[in-house]
Parts: structure tokens; sequence; C-alpha cells
């Protein structure tokens, strides 16, 4: 990837699994990594985790601040609010 | 000396069981809601027929109208199994109780005006039978219907009914000198009461449906989806304008929205399946809501006085849009 990518690492447990599906879905272009416990994402530039698509895979209203019980490493800038989270280098646009 | 630290990653054989891989493919981890869920109930193999319907098996599909090639693909959209159902549960119980020590300790339900008192006292403790009767309804889906799928979110449900009961129970009990006196006047209410007549015999109605998926349009979708919301988001706040009862039936409000999700996620499922299944939902809907609107108008007139006519229609025409939205036709 190139030096503009930015990733996720997620325990591969069982909200990692999901929350790592939800990412998949919505970041067409994200890529994942299978490591021993590991899951990692990749992505060109942006990657947006969406409460909504993740709520929906784990049968409960997904707060993003419970990103952090799963996870391991990021690499980017963030952007956070209620609705999402987001990884992005550069200047961030909504 | 230089540690070299390397991962090896090993790739297990199989990611879940084999009846979770036959349904979802190799590949994939099943979450815990899946292994809980899938092929729970036995379908084969069953030694006796039950003395009572032995044109059934013990478990058998015949017992609804509603045909489906796999019940199994319906998903509860909250993924309650055992384990995240008492867990959720729990959680609001502890907030439940707080609320109630709260009032308690306030006093916020007892010094209610005389009104206000007759007012609950009428109209929502002999409720607790209505949740009784909603109870044994469950019980009997849970019992009659198909796979765990399906079956387990009634099992969950009738439980719901009894707390939600007992919840109306001890409002009483906080709101009176005389516990005892206090439920048995609403008891004779329940049974008494011409305004409550028609809710009665319709809840009586309903507890000899013998398809459990009618029963299941009859209770969850009719019923509970006309007159819960018209007690607890109209009734309730118009008696206590403070927020003393609120706090009381709380978890209630929750309960309502959060099982919304699995009762229309059900409807759309049997609806999908083939248009005979529409057709006759479409029937059960537009009959059920029919008779729990008109079993509901003389306990709401009784209750909220002058205006209950609007309530209800607009009550239920959000119960038809919503219904319309999972697919139910017009009437």
């Amino acid at each position: 990837m190139s030096k503009n990518s930015v990733f996720i690492a997620l325990m591969n447990d069982d909200n990692g699994r999901q929350i790592c599906e939800a990412i998949l879905e919505d970041n067409p272009e994200a890529r994942l990594e299978n490591f021993p416990a590991m899951l990692k994402i990749d992505a060109p530039q942006r990657l947006v985790i969406n409460a909504d698509s993740v709520s929906e895979l784990l049968g409960y209203d997904w707060d993003p601040q419970e990103l952090h019980l799963s996870l391991i490493s990021i690499s980017g800038q963030v952007y956070e609010d209620d609705d999402k989270f987001e990884l992005y280098w550069g200047e961030h646009h909504e | 000396m230089t540690v070299e630290i390397r991962t090896k990653n090993i790739e297990p054989l199989r990611q879940s069981y084999g009846h979770i891989e036959r349904f979802q493919g190799k590949d994939k981890v099943a979450s815990r809601y899946l292994e809980g869920t899938l092929g729970l109930q036995m379908e084969t193999n069953f030694h006796y027929r039950p003395i009572w319907a032995p044109e059934y098996e013990i478990f058998d599909k015949r017992r609804t109208a509603i045909t489906s090639e796999d019940w199994y693909r319906y998903k509860d959209p909250r993924q309650f199994y055992y384990g995240t159902y008492t867990i959720a549960r729990s959680k609001q119980s502890e907030t439940l109780e707080r609320n109630f020590d709260f009032l308690e300790q306030q006093q916020l339900l007892e010094y209610f005006g005389d009104e206000a008192t007759a007012k609950v006292l009428q109209c929502l403790i002999p409720l607790r039978h209505l949740e009784w009767g909603a109870n044994m309804n469950s019980c009997t889906m849970l019992d009659y219907g198909w796979g765990a799928a399906v079956t387990q979110p009634f099992m969950y449900d009738a439980m719901d009914r009894l707390a939600i009961a007992q919840q109306l129970t001890r409002i009483a009990i906080l709101m009176s000198d005389d516990p005892e006196s206090v439920l048995d006047q609403a008891r004779s209410t329940w049974t008494d009461a011409d305004y409550w007549q028609p809710l009665r015999r319709l809840v009586e109605d309903t507890l000899v449906v013998k398809d459990w998926f009618e029963l299941f349009i009859a209770q969850k979708v009719a019923i509970d989806g006309l007159l819960l919301p018209l007690v607890y988001r109209q009734l309730v706040p118009a008696i206590d304008s403070g927020a003393g009862l609120s706090l009381a039936v709380n978890f209630i409000n929750d309960w309502l929205v959060e099982s919304q999700k699995w009762v229309d996620a059900l409807v759309k499922f049997a609806v999908k399946e083939n248009p005979e299944n529409a057709e006759l939902i479409t029937q059960w809907c537009h009959h059920w809501v029919h008779r729990a609107a008109e079993a509901t108008a003389p306990y709401l007139a009784h209750a909220m006085g002058k205006g209950s006519g609007k309530l209800l229609e607009s009550q239920r025409a959000e119960l038809l849009g919503r219904l319309s939205k999972v697919g139910v036709g017009d009437e």
C-alpha cells in the first residue's frame, strides 16, 4: 500500500469480526489481512466505520466508542462522532 | 544476540460446526447467536405422536397455514440467544430497580391526587391480567412454532410479559397502603367494569386461536401494536405530567420499541416467502387490527375522555403504515 494508506487492526473476536465485516461492506477499496488473533484492514486514503452498519450486524445500538474494546492499532488521522469513526490523511471531507 | 520473534498463522481446519457451515458456508466464523440458534430444535426421529393431537408430530410445520422453505432463515435482528438476552435484561432491571428506589425515596407515587390514583388503579393496573394473557399466548407460540430461530424470541417475550405484569403490580403496591385489596380491586375492575370487557373478551378469544402464526399477528402485531403504545405513550404521561409514573414504566417503553424490531422482521420474513403467505397475513392483520381497535375504543374513551377517538385513529394509521412497510397489503 502507498504511504497514503490508512489501516486499522482489530482483535479477531466476536465484535471485531462484525466490525470488520461492516468496514469491508462500506469501504469497497479496503483490503483485509488475517493474522493470528488479529484482523488488519488497509485502505487507500480513507476508511470509515459507520455505527449503523455495525449495529445491524451486532443486533444492538453500537456506540463508536466501543471500538476501543476491540482495537489493536490504527494509522491515520481520526475523525469521530456519534455516527461514525473515520481514518484519513490530509484534509477531512464530510 | 538477536532474538527473532516469528508468528506462524495456523489455519483452523474448520471455522464452525457442520450444520452451521451448511447454513452459511465454510469460510465464515459463526456468530454466537447463530451457534446458539441454528438447528437447536429436534426435527427428525420423533418417537410418539402427542396423544392430544395425534395428527401432528411433537414439532410440526403444519401447525400453521404459513409455510416457509426454511424457517431458520429468519433471524432475530436483536440476535438474542440465552446469554445476550439475560445480559440485556439484567442491565435494564438494574436501571429499573434504581428508578423504583428513587420513586420510593421521593415518595413520588404516594402523593398522587385522588383522581390520578383512581385512574392508575382503574386503567393501568388491570393490564396485568392482559399481560398474563399475552404470556400464555407467547408460550403457545413457542410451543407450536417451528425452529429455534422463530420460537426463541417468543420464549423471551413470555418472560418479559411476566416482568411487565410484576412491574404494574409494584406500581399498585407503591401507591397504596393496602396492597392486597388494591390488587383485588384491580382484578374485579378487569372482570366487571364495562370499559374493560371488550378487551378482556379479545384476550380470551386470542387464548383459543389454534394457528400459532395467526396468534402472533393477533397478539404481537395487533394488540401490542395498537393498545400498548396508547397506554404507555399517551395515557401514562396524561395521568402524571411529572416524571414519576413514566420512570416506573420506563422498561415497558424501551421494550415496546425493542420488540417491534423482531416482530416486524418476522412478518416481513413470512410475507416474502410466498404470495399465499402474504395474502393470509394481510387478511389476519386487518382482521385483528380491526378487532383490537374495536376493543380498545371504549377503554380509551374511559381512560382519556375527549379526543380518544382521534388518538386511536392515529395509532391505528401508524400501525398500518408500519405493516405496509414490511409487505402487508391493503385491506
